[in-house]
């Protein structure tokens, strides 16, 4: 039986801690940046991703091709920006 | 030169038929390029765009919002309208560089419009952190569409470091107060070897013709339709004024003079002094 501090001694070893469009987010070790991508679209795995979006992480864009492969790290500032009305 | 005009639609291409406004080798028929800020609805501005005939039409941006229904990316996919991002709200070249390249990826074009602002009070450009951004762009391969100050010394060295177009204020964004310094924008056009295209400050049809008669190639506007209390007329109009400017630039006008020059000749008028 695990005591509640050891438990989140365990969660805090298996997660990261991310932002995402300036937002603290905790996630788990070994997410891609896609998944990052998916949840903040609300979309499920089998979704197409919509067009008109990017991605930097820590202000380095990463090419659309490459969130499936990119790891999430910790602390990493993550911005996920899409094409609006503007200008 | 009116060969052209007998067969155009009604509301169709007039002047651009054979007139295409040409960045870094890109034609384009129409020479209003449009803004989408301010719309008070995607459909609004949709209907707005297409009476604008636009084909080259600016989009910001920001970070995603969800649940959000349509977007304007998916507005100018349909229409096949070329999307412009732009670098709005960049105070400093940094900033814009990064949006510039997140706009690349997210658009799947080089083209940008290049913001950089002073302040969030006046909106007028920072033309060092401008300059900065600019070299930095044509250098990492973009197509340098910079929103610049009515200076005809900065309008010149952002050609100089490789924009493909130059794209001085008319008056502060959305102040609708026209071409403040009418002087100026002429003296941009005719110095610059890149076009020269009139961004913000215009209001009504006329600061638009106005622009094309400066000598500009071509005009970008936005909330002067998106605002307007009829978005669709006022693209119509706009339309128009542009068309309407830029044939009266390639159409030599008279010269202005200080006294009358009768049109009717004196020539072989009756004498009728003996009726009075």
């Amino acid at each position: 039986m695990t005591t509640s501090h050891e438990s989140a001694e365990r969660t805090a070893e298996n997660s990261l801690a991310i932002t995402v469009n300036g937002e603290n987010q905790t996630v788990l070790s070994g997410a891609v940046l896609e998944t990052i991508v998916r949840s903040t679209l609300t979309l499920d795995d089998s979704a197409a991703l919509p067009g008109g979006i990017a991605a930097a992480v820590n202000d380095e864009v990463i090419p659309r091709s490459g969130w499936a492969g990119h790891l999430v790290t910790s602390d990493d500032r993550i911005e996920i920006l899409s094409a609006v009305q503007g200008g | 030169m009116t060969d052209f005009l007998i067969d155009a639609p009604a509301d169709g291409p007039i002047a651009e038929a054979n007139d295409p406004l040409v960045i870094a080798g890109e034609e384009f028929c129409s020479r209003l390029v449009m803004g989408t800020g301010g719309a008070p609805s995607l459909l609004a501005l949709e209907d707005a765009l297409i009476a604008s005939g636009t084909q080259l039409t600016t989009v910001a941006m920001r970070r995603v919002q969800t649940g959000t229904e349509g977007s304007v990316w998916s507005v100018l996919q349909r229409n096949g309208i070329r999307a412009l991002p732009n670098t709005a709200g960049c105070f400093t070249a940094s900033e814009a560089v990064l949006t510039a390249q997140l706009a690349r990826e997210a658009c799947e074009t080089n083209w940008v419009k290049l913001e950089v602002v002073a302040d969030d009070v006046t909106l007028l450009p920072d033309p060092i952190e401008l300059l900065k951004a600019a070299e930095r762009l044509v250098n990492d391969g973009f197509v340098v569409l910079p929103y610049t100050n009515d200076d005809p010394i900065l309008a010149r060295k952002l050609a100089d470091v490789g924009c493909s177009a130059v794209m001085p204020l008319g008056a502060p964004i959305g102040s609708g107060l026209g071409i403040l310094n009418p002087h100026n924008i002429e003296a941009i056009a005719a110095h610059s070897a890149v076009p020269i295209i009139l961004d913000a400050g215009i209001g009504t049809a006329s600061d638009a013709a106005l622009a094309m008669e400066l000598g500009c190639g071509g005009v970008l506007l936005a909330t002067a339709v998106t605002r307007a209390a009829d978005p669709v007329r006022m693209a119509r109009a706009m339309r128009h004024a542009v068309e309407a400017g830029r044939l009266a630039a390639t159409a030599g006008r008279i010269p202005k003079r200080r006294e009358a020059l009768a049109s009717s000749s004196l020539d072989g008028r009756a004498n009728l002094d003996l009726a009075l």
